[in-house]
């Protein structure tokens, strides 16, 4: 009996030691990897399709997938980063970048940029240091992003408007009031994330709005986006907050979806969001929607626009597997035939050579977002990106919606909602 | 060996021994998450960093928070108004069942059955779709004319009562328990009315609700702690708390300043004033339960 037990003892430490040995990052032998990223059904797809082609070049390496949308993402991942589950490839943000590497929850990706695992060679310095949080490099880009208005083109079109590039406020409200008499079609400014044109407005100013210090400039400096606001309201063609709430997702947006055609007020002719929400929008739009680019509408252009990338992908410090993630990483940057499949849903990919070879593959809304990116990045279109979010900054841009709302249901002025606003984000930052 | 049989057949030991899972569980998966929360109420956490302790800061804070106070009113709207609409409609529904016909197994079932889906996510989304502008009760109501471009979630006074209306629909357990409550009020009672002359409504005054009471007051403890504990239909069908904050109810607001705004230090601190609440509306029926609920014999 103390033998066999002996035998079946030794046999179980032989055992754990052996998965010891398979956990050790072992980059030509197996390695199971799980990729976690914030999605839409389009997207959900095209990373499908990659992790495949990716399998099919390293077979013994495994990606399992998890995906979520937005709103449930961050909250997730914080739990999974207690839980000491995180997955090993994280899709990460600009907002969020920053926390991540400061709570020590990602890997510097130095080493494998410096062996050529992780292959960066075609990825221009400016875009490389888009990663770079204090001496380390945390994250890569997986395509770049500029802020920007789309509008209906083809309705527009049918009712004599132009846009151009580099539209004034003033124009804007014209534009606005003009399609709402021409088809009752209305703006939308303010629903979905009023931060992006409360942003625009302040960099006009040069203002950055939210940073460790506290709120930007002055509480005077905050009443332009409420005002325009206001305006459009008592106008009447500003769409109604009331006819925004319960609508989900890209499908629902008013730019693309009104329900009933017979009720255009249910609809906007615009909408403010980052370039390579495109994709997804157009995907989403009703027959004979054909979607527009163009700039944020601002007295100061060149100080207003801005791009960045939209979004990383980093490898976190739980991962048994650095180096395959880190060659994951690769294949999506360099390889033809993988973004000859994503093209531009996550913005336009960095890699030069590929976003050169894959431009004959770009549909219509690629060929857009490319060329208004390549428009903004040009000298003297645009002004760097703000300096990431502080922490917390959720709370300010929630109550930031949350005013808009209010303003627009007319329970504060304009005045009101500016000062109550700069109180209110200064109270949770300072 | 014959000892330990011994010690374990003891009363006392055995019932512990079998109640032994519940209270593993219990321990595990309530008491100690308890003691964490009560930790993390008294640091600043935000789910990524080591807490630091900052003392009372988390409680102070709430004083200031404009936003808690519109979940608080949110959240009293809410449990005021929909508990006791939920009991009525139970005890009415209740009342109608009671009535012995080949059907009522049918029925009885029947109108329990969203009491099952109530609470869950596919429901939620239904309701959603349904009050949303171009949602069933829109076109229900430009089939007979009427104006069809309502948006119920939109509108501040009608959002919080598509939530109300969804958890007085859910009336179903309280109904159980109330019709096993009638069945139990003796036969003899309503005869000796009915031989003294005494009217359907005075019947139901003077022998069923005084009779009732004990149920009521368990019903309306029970449905007072869910109601303000609402969760997932305000999650699902408004999201954010819109319009205006006016169905953030006060579990929706904790979520999102745990999960949204990284501050679940702040958030364990919510939970624990709402335990406090409860306790005191708790406490407070318990004192009033001496003035209103029939705790004698029939005879």
């Amino acid at each position: 009996m103390r033998k066999l037990t002996a035998i079946f003892l030794t046999l179980i430490l032989a055992l754990s030691m052996a998965s010891f040995a398979a956990c050790g990052s072992d980059y030509d032998g197996e390695a199971d990897l799980m990729l976690g990223w914030w999605g839409n059904p389009v997207r959900n797809e095209r990373t499908t399709a990659v992790v495949d082609l990716f399998h099919a070049d390293f077979p013994n390496i495994y990606i399992e997938e998890w995906t979520v949308g937005w709103g449930d993402y961050w909250g997730a991942l914080a739990t999974m980063a207690i839980g000491g589950d995180m997955p090993d490839i994280i899709q990460q943000d600009w907002a969020y970048l920053e926390e991540y590497v400061a709570n020590g929850h990602l890997l510097d990706l130095r080493p494998f940029i410096e062996s050529n695992v992780l292959d960066l060679r075609n990825v221009p310095e400016s875009v490389l240091e888009l990663g770079r949080i204090g001496e380390g490099i945390y994250a890569v880009s997986i395509g770049m992003n500029a802020i920007c208005m789309l509008y209906d083109k083809n309705l527009l079109d049918s009712l004599g408007i132009t846009v151009s590039h580099n539209m004034s406020i003033q124009d804007f409200i014209d534009i606005s009031r003009d399609v709402y008499e021409g088809s009752g079609i209305r703006t939308n400014m303010a629903f979905g994330d009023a931060s992006n044109f409360m942003e625009i407005l302040l960099r006009q100013k040069g203002i950055i709005m939210l940073s460790p210090e506290g709120m930007g400039g002055e509480p005077a400096d905050y009443q332009q986006f409420f005002d325009i606001l206001v305006q459009g309201i008592e106008e009447g063609w500003h769409i109604r907050y009331e006819d925004m709430v319960g609508r989900e997702g890209n499908e629902q947006n008013p730019v693309v979806w009104g329900g009933d055609p017979m009720q255009p007020h249910l609809r906007a002719w615009n909408t403010f969001v980052f370039s390579n929400m495109l994709t997804g929008l157009q995907n989403a739009a009703e027959e004979g929607v054909t979607l527009g680019m163009t700039t944020m509408p601002s007295d100061n252009p060149a100080a207003s626009n801005y791009f960045r990338a939209s979004m990383y992908f980093a490898i976190t410090s739980q991962t048994q597997n650095a180096e395959a993630a880190a060659a994951f990483i690769s294949f999506w940057t360099n390889s033809f035939a993988a973004n000859q499949i994503l093209l531009t849903e996550r913005g336009v990919p960095i890699s030069t050579v590929v976003a050169d070879a894959i431009y004959e593959y770009f549909t219509e809304s690629d060929r857009t977002a490319s060329e208004f990116l390549e428009f903004v990045t040009s000298p003297g279109n645009s002004t760097p990106v703000n300096p990431a979010r502080p922490p917390r900054s959720g709370d300010i841009v929630a109550h930031l919606n949350y005013l808009a709302e209010s303003v627009a249901l007319g329970n504060y002025t304009a005045e009101e909602a500016a000062q109550n606003f700069y109180d209110f984000g200064n109270g949770v930052l300072r | 060996m014959k000892a330990i049989k011994q010690f374990i057949f003891k009363d006392n030991v055995a019932a512990v021994i079998c109640a032994l899972p519940f209270i593993i569980g219990f321990i595990v998966f309530l008491v100690v998450p308890m003691l964490i929360s009560l930790y993390y109420s008294f640091t600043d956490f935000t789910l990524l960093n080591n807490p630091s302790f900052v003392g009372l800061r988390n409680y102070t804070r709430m004083l200031d928070d404009a936003r808690l106070w519109r979940s608080f009113k949110a959240t009293f709207y809410f449990a005021f108004t929909s508990v006791p609409l939920r009991l009525i409609f139970a005890l009415a529904v209740a009342m109608l069942l009671l009535k012995a016909s080949r059907m009522v197994g049918i029925y009885r079932a029947m109108y329990y059955l969203p009491s099952l889906l109530g609470g869950s996510v596919a429901v939620s989304i239904l309701w959603r779709r349904m009050f949303f502008v171009d949602g069933t009760i829109n076109s229900l109501l430009g089939l007979v004319g009427l104006n069809r471009n309502f948006n119920w979630l939109g509108n501040t006074s009608t959002a919080i009562w598509t939530l109300i209306l969804l958890a007085v629909w859910q009336f179903g357990s309280s109904m159980l328990i109330f019709l096993a409550s009638l069945k139990q009020i003796p036969e003899t009672l309503y005869e000796a009315a009915s031989i003294d002359g005494s009217s359907k409504s005075r019947t139901f005054f003077r022998i069923t609700l005084p009779l009732l009471t004990p149920t009521i007051f368990f019903n309306l403890v029970m449905q007072m702690i869910n109601g303000f504990l609402t969760f997932t239909p305000a999650f699902i069908i408004t999201r954010t708390g819109a319009p205006a904050d006016t169905t953030l109810v006060y579990t929706l607001y904790m979520y999102r300043m745990n999960f949204e705004f990284s501050s679940a230090g702040y958030a364990a601190a919510m939970a624990w004033v709402m335990l406090a609440i409860i306790a005191f509306f708790t406490f407070i029926l318990f004192i009033t339960k001496r003035f209103w609920v029939y705790e004698g014999g029939y005879s």
